[in-house]
């Protein structure tokens, strides 16, 4: 009777593990997003490509209630947009349909990699990455 | 211990039971539209058709680019049912006629995942002619000009329009750019 209760109750934490596992690691990649980023360099097709002075300028915030403050300093604009991590994709409400994949983020770096059609429709894969900019 | 063992075994036995279901994730990634059917009557595609782009990622947006017109639309998808595909398709939105430019509107259409690999993908639908004629799927059609059409072909256009078809899209995956 004792070992069919152990039994049970080391089946219950193995489930419970299972299932807050997925759950801790979103929202680590969440809380390490938080924060402002300056891109530094960008790639296409793995194509260097070099950097405009405005984009240089430019600066992406996450803060902590989905809320996404981008300077975008080559349109000279601040645009507020919600956002989100689902689904392994970073979700920027203003850039959609174009979305992110998080390709790695720490304290400090962050690359990501999106996909865009080309005028001619060729499919572009752009990888930005970005550093983190102390409070 | 008997009883520990007649437990397990039953356990083991129920995982086994379980329906074996298609990965969906394969649905991810850039497709190549290759076929389509009508009633089973494969339907002459022009080059340009042959080269619509559907991309689809997992964060349940696709984006479809017609290299026949040069244009980009987008809309959602979902898989449920594990054979479902729900996606939203642009459709005609009724107002705008034969000549002007056609106005769209997102409107929910399910399809029927006939076949899921990871390099193909047949999505079938079931519906009148005159729905197929006012959504973009794929390719949009242009809606009929109907200014100086006797009655009698207004009701035969009418009577087209209202003739279920099925409808086989037939799409390869790829890495071409």
């Amino acid at each position: 009777m004792k070992f069919k209760i152990i039994l049970l109750a080391f089946f219950a934490v193995f489930i419970g593990f299972s299932i807050s596992c997925k759950k801790e690691e979103s929202n680590n990649v969440e809380s390490q997003l938080v924060g402002k980023w300056k891109l530094t360099t960008k790639t296409v097709d793995n194509q260097s490509v070099q950097l405009t002075d405005c984009e240089t300028l430019s600066r992406m915030e996450f803060q902590e209630k989905n809320l996404c403050i981008i300077s975008d300093s080559c349109a000279h604009a601040v645009i507020r947009s919600g956002w989100s991590y689902k689904y392994d994709m970073l979700n920027i409400a203003k850039q959609l349909p174009a979305a992110y994949y998080i390709i790695s983020v720490t304290s400090t770096d962050l690359q990501l990699k999106r996909n865009d059609f080309s005028a001619e429709g060729k499919l572009q894969v752009s990888v930005f990455n970005y550093s983190k900019i102390a409070e | 211990m008997k009883k520990i063992l007649l437990f397990f075994m039953l356990m083991v036995s129920l995982a086994a039971c379980k329906k074996e279901s298609t990965d969906t994730s394969l649905i991810n990634g850039l497709w190549i539209q290759t076929q389509v059917t009508e009633d089973g009557n494969v339907v002459a595609l022009q080059d340009c058709e042959k080269q619509l782009k559907l991309l689809i990622e997992q964060n349940g947006i696709y984006r479809l680019y017609n290299p026949c017109n040069s244009t980009l639309r987008y809309g959602t998808w979902i898989i449920t049912g594990d054979n479902m595909l729900d996606m939203s398709l642009d459709r005609w939105d009724g107002k705008s006629k034969f000549g002007e430019t056609m106005k769209y509107e997102p409107f929910p259409v399910r399809f029927t995942i006939t076949q899921l690999s990871d390099n193909k993908l047949e999505i079938r639908i079931k519906t009148y002619i005159g729905y197929r004629k006012s959504y973009v799927m794929f390719t949009p059609i242009p809606q009929e000009d109907l200014s100086g059409k006797t009655p009698e072909e207004l009701l035969q256009i009418d009577r087209t329009n209202k003739t279920l078809v099925t409808y086989i899209y037939t799409f390869e995956k790829t890495s071409q750019k």
